[in-house]
């Protein structure tokens, strides 16, 4: 198992701002990377293994969808079918003791993501045997009290959909305009 | 009537497809950014803004209707036409 002995969540925040001069470098795969490396916090991990922070993963779902748009041929030949991802979503299902320390931690996380939602300066990583989530975004919390017991009820779900290659560039082309009663085009 | 002319896509190209419908989003200069969507039945048409504008319905060239219109020049590129009120 890449996680080792639990399941582990991984929180990472750059250093470094967002700004134009930055954000020309994200074209450059190796530089990119670079500075993602060093000029971040050092990761905070957060083992969710019952004995030792009293959190406890109970289940986890994974989901992708898919547009796909099939434009029909008048011929009966095969239609032009076009595809793109729209998401690709872990959701975890965890428990945790109402008293944890490790548990106030990761609230505390959550909420620093949600003041750097807009920006995306931030990675979340969780790593569970075959579940994987390597630098995702945060995509729903919830957590919900137990009046019987001492227990949280939270749902994480973590989006894959900033990886690359699942949706093409919205490329919208501007079209020029030509006044008249009808178009003449010159030449 | 004048209108502002917009250069849609051509019209020989859009049969030899052999679709029966196309959804173009495109950004018309002073509109923004709009749909379109061609379809090809009996005509090739145009539907824009909820108004359906047929090419070269009955002959008439450009076919006008609603305060727009679709135009089809002598090289089968089609026009969108949208009416300028002054």
């Amino acid at each position: 198992m890449l996680n080792g002995i639990a399941p582990i969540l991984i929180f990472t925040f750059p250093l470094y701002p967002k700004s134009p001069a930055f954000n020309a470098l994200s074209d450059v795969p190796m530089l990119r990377d670079f500075l993602d490396s060093t000029l971040s916090v050092a990761p905070i991990p957060i083992y969710l293994d019952e004995r030792t922070t009293d959190i406890y993963v109970e289940s986890e779902t994974k989901a992708i969808d898919i547009e796909t748009n099939v434009q029909p041929r008048f011929d009966g030949k095969k239609p032009i079918v076009d595809q793109r991802g729209l998401n690709s979503l872990v959701t975890i299902n965890l428990l945790a003791k109402r008293d944890s320390i490790l548990l106030a931690a990761l609230l505390a996380m959550i909420d620093i993501i949600f003041s750097k939602v807009v920006s995306q300066e931030y990675k979340v990583s969780y790593l569970n045997g075959t579940t994987t989530v390597f630098n995702g975004l945060l995509h729903g919390f919830s957590t919900s009290n137990g009046i019987d017991d001492d227990l949280l009820r939270i749902t994480l779900q973590l989006s894959k959909a900033n990886q690359e290659g699942t949706t093409p560039a919205n490329v919208i082309h501007t079209l020029p305009k030509i006044t008249g009663a009808v178009p003449v085009v010159a030449g | 009537m004048i209108y502002n002319w917009y250069n849609i896509f051509n019209f020989l190209e859009f049969q030899d497809t052999g679709l029966v419908s196309r959804n173009l989003t495109v950004a018309l200069a002073d509109v923004g950014v709009v749909e379109i969507m061609i379809t090809q039945a009996n005509l090739v048409s145009i539907l824009y803004d909820g108004v359906f504008l047929p090419v070269e319905l009955e002959g008439m060239n450009p076919y006008k209707k609603d305060g727009y219109a679709v135009y089809k020049d002598a090289n089968n590129d089609v026009w969108l036409g949208i009416e300028v009120v002054e």
